[in-house]
């Protein structure tokens, strides 16, 4: 306390976000933080980090880009199907959110395979299969491996191949929330349910957001 | 009167014996195991078979060994359903590690059979065809 009390700018600042703080608690909706990089236009407004365009191929052969999630929220990760280590995990708690949201239109899934030379559209689909997903839902992505791994650090997660590492890759074990402007809302540790919980409670307040 | 107090010790003796052996068994599982088959057994839809009420566990819970040590390519049926997704094996685990995992396993999921012993597990180990 005695820090700030011999400056009275301090003393503003405080009063000043002690009041954006109330303001933002009164106004009793939770609102989810624009994550990444930012920068401001020569007119003032700021410009948020979003995800570049892209095109990959899913587990039915058939192309998916940002046209694919043109006005939808979705939630986002990297895996590949013979990862002996965390991605059981993630696929598990990703088909909670794949039930929990199979009938909302406004809300979809993209994995994408960090080892896209084996994981061909016949290895995705014998794992979606096997998942028992519906692929309007929940796309596995498979492409050209440069543009996977150059989309990971748009998401600001990292993947790399390693051959020290179980199954030769190393990567984060993220879901990702992205909105309807392709900006990033959210990471979930995608092994832990209550995470995930998180992450389902957080796309209601995205789903929110827009019908306001 | 110096019944009661040898009786608590040796109780905590008992106890303190068993739940380390379990801990073991169930911190070799959770680091080997459970990223896959999942903590509570459960295995992932059609990818990965369970180890809870699973028919090749209960049938032939010593025939775990030898999967544990060279995993599997190729496939497996398992309460009817067929899987067939690659198991890395786990070379460094020495008998007495896949002994208390297999021990983990039936404690967790088929308490009332007849646990492995480590001679059992040890000899056949030994005798594990090359490529399962």
């Amino acid at each position: 306390m005695k820090v700030f009390m011999h400056k009275t700018n301090n003393k503003l600042l405080i009063f000043t976000s002690l009041s954006i703080f109330i303001i933002s608690c009164s106004s009793g909706k939770k609102t989810l933080p624009i994550l990444g990089f930012r920068d401001v236009s020569p007119n003032g407004d700021t410009i948020y980090h979003v995800i570049p365009d892209f095109v990959f191929t899913n587990q039915e052969g058939q192309p998916v880009s940002q046209k694919t999630v043109a006005g939808k929220i979705y939630v986002t990760d990297f895996f590949f199907t013979s990862c002996p280590s965390i991605c059981p995990k993630m696929k598990a708690q990703m088909i909670r959110i794949h039930d929990a949201f199979m009938d909302n239109d406004s809300l979809i899934l993209l994995s994408h395979s960090i080892d896209p030379v084996f994981d061909s559209v016949a290895v995705l689909k014998d794992y979606a299969d096997r998942l028992g997903i519906k692929t309007a839902k929940w796309h596995l992505l498979t492409g050209n491996k440069e543009e996977i791994y150059g989309i990971a650090e748009k998401y600001l997660v990292s993947v790399a191949e390693d051959g020290q590492a179980p199954g030769g890759f190393i990567h984060s074990g993220h879901f990702i929330l992205v909105d309807t402007q392709r900006r990033i809302r959210g990471y979930y540790d995608g092994t832990r349910e209550e995470e995930v919980n998180q992450l389902m409670s957080d796309i209601q307040v995205l789903m929110n957001e827009g019908k306001e | 009167m110096l019944g009661w107090p040898v009786l608590i010790i040796a109780g905590l003796f008992l106890f303190k014996t068993f739940s380390k052996q379990n801990s073991a068994g169930r911190k070799l599982y959770l680091l080997h195991c459970a990223s896959c088959h999942m903590e509570e057994g459960e295995g992932l839809r059609q990818l990965i078979p369970p180890l809870k009420n699973a028919d090749y566990l209960s049938q032939s819970p010593l025939m775990a060994a030898c999967l544990i040590r060279q995993g599997i390519n190729g496939k497996i049926i398992v309460n009817g359903i067929e899987y067939n997704r690659p198991m890395p094996g786990n070379s460094m685990l020495s008998p007495s590690e896949i002994t208390a995992i297999i021990r983990y396993i039936q404690q967790k999921w088929y308490p009332l059979e007849q646990e492995v012993s480590f001679s059992e597990v040890d000899s056949l180990l030994k005798i594990c065809s090359p490529n399962p």
